[in-house]
């Protein structure tokens, strides 16, 4: 490890974890946002495939439009009201895109596509305090990316417990966990796979201060 | 009174200890019928429990302590809950989901909402319904590696479900000769069971009792034959005690009764009043699933929904409790006037 890289660990610590939205302070996994898409709807590869393009596409634009319009705006709930319209007109866009690229397969995300215009991914931003553009923009690309990781990982190993396959590419030829592709089974999947994370993310954090107090 | 025959009070894990106890009698029925197979799948079942928590103790970096038996008696439950022939996946994922979602993963021991040996069930019946609701007729000697050579059908739950009249007699349903999940068909051994539980006093008999006659109440009234439910009550007595007296023993009911709808911290304890809701709760919610559902163990899946609400029926009957005695202050307050 680097001696900066080390020296700004122990500097700010808290700061420099909260950073990370991928692994470290992933905000599915931390923070428990995006759980309703995440656990109905990402049965399959394909599907987590297409929230993941959804949320790509809402997601930072919808932060750095917010971030732009209501920088004045400080009372909570025009300020909420209006952070959600402003993701609805974003969606039409997004839609509209969505169904040229994809198709009719979109319909297979039934109501979680369009519920993703309130979903606290997109609009928990909007009972904190107003960000700079280029903050909006890159804490919507990291959320993003995180999301991503942890919808095409879930949607992947149900699709593998559930069909036995990946993306539809036979991987065994038995079913290994039905209950995988349900509700039920998502929320069991998620919850041990979001404990397995976090324990990696806690012993990570732990080896790279001790690796900081050493280069330090 | 000797002091082997002293009745001691019960304690939560002397519950735990005892339902173990009397996986005995179950299992040894279940050996007369199926073979050495059950005591195989109920013996890998309780070690794999015990595993299960010594795994959890090195996981949270804790030395393991003397068991409590709980992980044991729920793994002994799923085992029981299972056809002889349920192939060994099936019983590890069972066993393993119960034990690992169903309570150590609220916090272990007295902290689990739902009835871990519920969950173990519910999951695999879900994922695998054929190789689990499907049961060897009595006197089927099932091999150690059951491979789909054995003959299975639907049994007496099934049967009901389909609009038949099962024609097993009083004799076989007593003595459980009849095709169904393992450890639950013999009927005079479980309610020799419930009749030690009472006299442990390791379950209150309100419950059990409470479950069992919504059940039959639900039965009786609405039997699943198309001919006798139309007809006159009156006339049709008999045909309803009958089909109700199937109903009661096929698909677990006893056996839920006795060893899920009794588990200490997934139902009421408090008051009477919440246990014998519960009860009536849980019967019409087991019969509501048998009646509309596809899975025919439902007290599962209604000791999953009920148990939800267990303690909010205990505050429930408190506020209900304290609401009585504050009319019964104000009347008497009134009279001495």
């Amino acid at each position: 490890m680097r001696s900066e890289r080390a020296q700004m660990i122990l500097a700010e610590e808290e700061h420099y974890f909260h950073h990370d939205r991928i692994f470290l302070n992933n905000p599915a996994v931390m923070q428990g946002m995006g759980l309703a898409p995440l656990v109905v709807m990402a049965t399959t590869g394909r599907k987590a495939m297409l929230l993941a393009v959804a949320v790509a596409l809402l997601l930072t634009p919808t932060r750095v439009l917010c971030s732009l319009l209501l920088r004045n705006v400080r009372q909570q709930l025009l300020r909420t009201a209006s952070y959600c319209a402003i993701s609805a007109v974003v969606y039409c866009f997004v839609w509209l895109a969505m169904r040229n690229i994809f198709g009719n397969d979109i319909l297979t995300l039934g109501l979680y596509l369009p519920l993703l215009v309130v979903d606290p991914l997109v609009v928990y931003r909007s009972g904190r305090v107003p960000e700079p553009v280029h903050k909006a923009f890159s804490k919507g690309l990291r959320i993003t990316l995180g999301y991503a990781l942890v919808l095409m990982l879930t949607g992947c190993l149900r699709e593998l417990l559930s069909l036995g396959t990946i993306f539809e590419h036979p991987i065994t030829d038995r079913t290994m966990l039905s209950l995988a592709a349900t509700p039920a089974g998502g929320f069991m999947l998620v919850g041990v796979l979001f404990a397995v994370w976090r324990s990696i993310g806690s012993a990570w954090r732990h080896y790279l201060e001790q690796e900081a107090k050493k280069k330090a | 009174m000797s002091e082997k025959l002293k009745i001691q009070a019960g304690s939560d894990r002397h519950y735990y200890w005892d339902v173990c106890l009397l996986g005995l009698p179950l299992v040894s029925m279940a050996f007369f019928y199926y073979g050495a197979r059950p005591v195989w799948m109920c013996l890998y079942a309780t070690v794999l429990g015990n595993l299960c928590d010594r795994l959890v103790c090195f996981l949270r970096k804790r030395p393991y302590e003397r068991s409590d038996w709980s992980s044991e008696c729920f793994s002994l439950i799923i085992a029981l809950l299972m056809p002889a022939s349920c192939p060994w996946p099936i019983l590890t994922v069972a066993v393993l989901s119960g034990i690992l979602i169903g309570k150590e993963a609220f916090g272990g021991y007295g902290s689990y909402p739902f009835n871990p040996a519920a969950v173990g069930y519910v999951v695999v019946a879900v994922s695998w319904p054929e190789q689990v609701m499907r049961y060897p007729a009595p006197g089927t000697m099932v091999p150690f590696t059951s491979n789909g050579e054995v003959i299975l059908s639907g049994g007496m739950s099934n049967m009901l479900r389909n609009g038949g009249i099962p024609t097993t007699d009083m004799l076989h349903m007593l003595l459980g000769n009849y095709a169904g999940p393992m450890g639950t068909t013999a009927i005079l051994v479980l309610i020799a069971c419930g009749v030690f539980l009472l006299a442990r006093r390791d379950i209150k008999i309100y419950t059990p009792l409470a479950f069992l006659l919504t059940c039959g109440a639900v039965a009786f009234l609405h039997p699943r034959d198309a001919i006798v439910e139309n007809a006159v009550i009156a006339q049709t007595t008999t045909g309803r005690v009958l089909l109700a007296t199937y109903e009661l023993v096929s698909g677990a009911i006893l056996f839920g009764a006795l060893f899920l709808a009794t588990e200490p911290f997934t139902t009421p304890q408090r008051h009477r009043g919440g246990q014998i809701l519960y009860g009536v709760l849980l019967g019409l919610l087991t019969m509501a699933f048998r009646y509309f559902g596809v899975y025919d163990t439902g007290i599962c899946f209604a000791t999953l929904v009920v148990g939800s609400v267990s303690q909010w029926l205990d505050r429930l009957t408190e506020k209900g409790y304290e609401v009585l005695a504050m009319i019964q202050k104000k009347g008497g307050a009134a009279n001495a006037k």
